[in-house]
């Protein structure tokens, strides 16, 4: 063999992430990358009778049970995207952006966050609302700037307000209640939303060429579709899919399926349900599961080799030795590590390679676990937004047009990317923003 | 150190069982004057709980500290020697069969072809039943809705009429809190107290009359057939002192949360008479003969725990 | 997920046998949703909740899981990082997907002989009889090891779907 074992855990650290990094940088699939790196090291260090913790982790990381609430997720949010329930709602939003400066941001943020409510995953939010409101905004001479980063800020929050597959991810790889993360998710979330409704008005008061009023012929007044044929049912499957886990009706899981059906009948009253509607949206399910879970195998791989190198003890020790065990200063470094990881790595990546690490020390220095999953999720928004691996942009990117470039999205973002790190100070400052329900 | 050894846990750092299992890998060290070490690591750590024989077997891991039962997929046998429910009324029996009974010998001669050596085990405790209604006999089972691990126990419970559903560990408290279940086969009566399950359920049955998992030091036979005979008889020896060591302290850790709950005026502890008991078992037993019949193995196992059971005047 | 409409094709026949594969089988995604509804339905209204759906379902989306990494890769949707893929010219960004397929296939070919030894414990007893593995449950189905030999096949069609690629990049017909 190579002898790997030989170059002690430090160099052996060192050597996996100059790896893995030479591996990203060439563009190689985050999924494979990550698993190749496991499994050289694996045969390197231990030899061949240790590749098969790779099938062996593959094998158990598939076949959770809870895990199964993310593809009901995913197929909630597609079966959103494929229905009207997205534009109706923000057509019904419409009295907001009519009066108010900066109104149609203001309604942007709003819609956001409704159906971030009843989606658990970015990406269609992102694009449904490129597509709706950002076109709007930019004929009303808006910004660009602030358009674009309202959008692309707007649709990321669909992982931080309860349902979010993140909270799920990181409820099982911290083995803590799902149910308590989503309570906890609330209140940031909404903070957060806040935080950038208040930073749109503020801009535009300062400056009102940013958000011109629209003018009568700009938006000609057009009957509001019918509110509740819009939304109520919508809104109903939302109160079944969080009443339920809150309620502690049905698991985490069931209660995701009950989402689906809540929204398949939602688009079937509508009578958008088709056979042909149901099958794109699984095949989208199916497509992003396969990115999502891949990335899990390579990662959960990654970390058990890590862990049997010993690696799990030396990055603890190093954690207690950069923050000399102090509680603050240690979460404070996780954070930086997280904000960093987050610009190279998916979020999946990120939580399956650090929590298992960060979780039994946060315990052990006396916080709680539940609070530690709203900061993870509150860090990973800036993850989506923060270049170069910025998939919200990348997202709202397939939908704007041609002259709005990639960097140009990046640089709207950083305002809000701020903003995400104002509430993320806030949330490790006042704990209770998470806890207070307990 | 001349053998420095991986072993995985079933249970997650920071709970007692954990800390008695790290306290016997200190034990072991010191024992050896140093020669051994041995690593400890939480559940999951390596590979999921499910797969550390064949781990061991491939020499990933050294060894494990894990419950039997978790292997009945590969043989029912794990399955039926791993939580015989209905057979053992104390750990010190649990203990008394592997050690003098025949137990390690038909746990080497199972796990052999495994590649695995069974060290030693034991019982952790009779586990307290955790309960939101009142249960004084097996007919309040009925149509109870309730929480139980895989293997003989939930077949047990089905057989006694109760709805027994898959859940994992950390959402039993939530999942009892909220009415999703009434009750659950948790774990001990100190844990379950500890865990708060005591004030959300407070009709727990104590003792129980149900599970009594086998917990069980076991480790790859390569690794073990390399190891001088002085340490195999160290590690052997102190394998069963840590089978009294982890039942004891928990035992006591037991008493003392029973007597703290006897004093919380909202919390009524059932005691089940012999006769309800008795019932019970018999259903257990029932079951036995259908796990028996599932493979070579679990034949072998249920003759050798009857005719144990027998001698010793405990059928 | 998105709403643009861009249908999936792949790349190879492989790809497109994945994709056909996949568009059938991720119907069902919307089985799992209607059998958790029934056990929900049956718990409740019933009291009777079932012995075989939590697993019966836990199996399928495992499966569905295994087999969306495939459709991914036939469709190049898994993430990347093309920071400097999209700066070099084409010719370059061909080399570096012929290297992303030569590194594919040493994880694979890695991968597949850990498959094989997972999947063969469970389809055979250490002494060789033929006996699957199954759950432990009062139900006691053999899902894992038809989950560990579904991951066996999945890894070896994915080092096909691999050499597939390098062959069409190595003769210059990817034109990704
Ligand atoms: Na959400
Ligand atoms: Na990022």
């Amino acid at each position: 063999m190579f002898e790997l074992a030989s170059l002690g855990i430090g160099y052996g650290s060192l050597l996996m992430l100059a790896m893995l990094i030479v591996l990203l940088l060439t563009g190689m699939q985050l999924a494979f990358a990550t698993g190749l790196v496991a499994l050289v090291f694996a045969l390197g260090w231990f030899g061949p009778d240790a590749l098969p913790i790779v099938s062996s982790r593959l094998y158990s990381f598939i076949g959770n049970y809870v895990f199964l609430a993310v593809p009901m997720f995913v197929l909630m949010a597609s079966l959103l995207d494929h229905s009207g329930i997205a534009r109706d709602l923000f057509d019904a939003m419409a009295r907001l952006g009519r009066k108010l400066r900066g109104g149609v941001a203001i309604q942007t943020l709003v819609v956001a966050v409704i159906l971030a409510s009843m989606s658990g995953v970015i990406g269609g939010e992102t694009v449904l609302l490129g597509i709706l409101a950002l076109p709007q905004m930019l004929r009303l001479g808006y910004d660009r700037k602030l358009a674009i980063g309202t959008t692309c800020a707007g649709g990321a929050l669909g992982t931080m307000l309860p349902p979010s597959i993140v909270l799920i991810i990181y409820g099982l790889t911290a083995n803590v209640s799902i149910g308590d993360l989503f309570k906890g998710a609330f209140a940031p979330a909404l903070l957060l939303a806040l935080l950038y409704m208040g930073y749109v008005l503020i801009r535009v008061w300062l400056k009102p060429e940013m958000a011109p009023l629209p003018s009568d012929q700009d938006a000609p007044e057009t009957p509001a579709p019918n509110f509740f044929k819009a939304l109520l049912f919508p809104l109903m499957s939302v109160v079944v899919v969080l009443g339920s886990i809150y309620g502690g009706v049905a698991s985490v899981t069931e209660a995701s399926a009950l989402g689906v059906m809540g929204i398949a009948i939602s688009t079937w009253i509508r009578g958008e349900l088709s056979l042909a509607m149901v099958s794109k949206a699984t095949v989208s399910t199916l497509r992003v599961c396969g990115m999502i879970i891949w990335i899990g195998i390579g990662a959960t791989a990654l970390v058990g080799v890590y862990n049997l190198m010993g690696g799990i003890d030396f990055v603890r020790d190093m954690v207690f030795a950069v923050s000399g065990g102090h509680g603050l200063t240690t979460i404070l470094f996780m954070m930086l590590i997280l904000l960093i990881l987050g610009m190279f790595l998916d979020w999946v990546g990120v939580a399956l390679l650090t929590m298992p690490i960060f979780v039994p020390i946060v315990t052990e220095l006396g916080y709680s676990p539940i609070w530690f999953g709203v900061v993870f999720c509150m860090n990973m928004q800036v993850s989506f937004l923060s270049p170069p691996f910025g998939p919200a942009a990348f997202y709202l990117k397939t939908v704007t047009p041609k002259d709005i470039t990639l960097g140009e999205i990046f640089r709207a973002l950083l305002p809000f990317i701020a903003l995400q790190v104002v509430a993320l100070g806030l949330l490790i400052a006042f704990p209770q923003l998470a806890l207070w329900w307990q | 150190a001349d053998f420095t050894f991986k072993f995985q846990s079933s249970d997650p750092a920071g709970v007692k069982n954990f800390e008695i299992q790290q306290a016997w890998a200190d034990r072991v060290e010191a024992m050896t004057g140093g020669r051994v070490e041995i690593d400890l690591l939480p559940v999951g750590s390596i590979v999921s709980h499910t797969e550390t024989l064949g781990a061991m077997k491939m020499g990933v891991l050294d060894g494990h500290i894990s419950v039997t039962g978790y292997f009945s997929g590969k043989d029912p046998a794990f399955g039926l020697i791993g939580n015989t429910v209905g057979a053992w009324s104390s750990p010190d029996q649990l203990i008394d069969y592997i050690n003098y009974g025949g137990g390690y010998e038909l746990m080497n001669e199972l796990y052999e072809p495994y590649g695995v050596k069974f060290v030693g085990g034991g019982g952790t405790g009779l586990e307290s039943f955790v309960s939101k209604k009142p249960l004084d006999g097996v007919e309040d089972l009925k149509g109870l809705k309730m929480r139980a691990p895989e293997g003989l126990v939930q077949s047990v419970f089905a057989a006694a009429g109760a709805s027994p559903v898959n859940l994992p560990g950390s959402e039993v408290y939530t999942a009892l809190s909220k009415g999703v279940i009434d009750a659950a086969d948790y774990t001990v009566f100190s844990t379950n107290h500890e865990a708060g399950l005591n004030d959300i359920a407070s009709h727990p049955v104590n003792p129980g009359f149900h599970s009594l998992p086998l917990l069980e030091i076991a480790m790859g036979l390569k690794a073990w057939e390399k190891l001088p005979e002085d340490i195999q008889v160290i590690m052997t020896v102190s394998a069963r002192d840590f089978a009294q060591d982890i039942s004891t302290q928990l035992a006591m850790a037991d008493r003392e949360a029973v007597n703290e709950a006897r004093a919380n005026p909202e919390i009524t502890i059932h005691d089940w008479s012999a006769e309800e008991r008795r019932k019970f078992r018999t259903i257990a037993r029932d079951q036995w003969k259908v796990y028996a019949e599932q493979s070579p193995n679990a034949g072998k196992v249920y003759q050798s725990v009857t005719a144990y059971l027998e001698s010793q005047g405990l059928l | 997920m998105s709403v643009e409409n861009n249908e999936d094709v792949g790349f190879t026949w492989l790809d497109r046998a994945i994709v056909w594969l996949g568009k059938k089988l991720s119907l069902v995604f919307a089985v799992i949703v209607l059998v958790s509804f029934y056990e929900i339905i049956r718990r409740y209204a019933f009291d009777a909740p079932t012995l075989w759906v939590h697993e019966t379902v836990t199996f399928a989306g495992a499966t569905l899981f295994v087999l969306g990494g495939l459709y991914a890769l036939a469709t190049d949707r898994h993430v990347r990082i093309v920071l400097v893929y999209d700066a070099v010219s084409p010719s370059a960004q061909r080399w570096l997907r012929v290297v992303h397929h030569l590194l594919g296939l040493a994880f694979c070919g890695m991968l597949l002989f850990a498959s094989w030894s997972m999947a063969t414990e469970a389809v055979l007893a250490p002494w060789g009889d033929w006996r699957l593995e199954t759950s432990g449950s009062a139900w006691n189905p053999p899902f894992p090891a038809f989950l560990k030999v579904i991951i066996l096949v999945a890894v070896a069609v994915m080092t096909l779907q691999f050499l597939l690629h390098l062959v069409r990049d190595l003769r210059g017909k990817g034109d990704l």
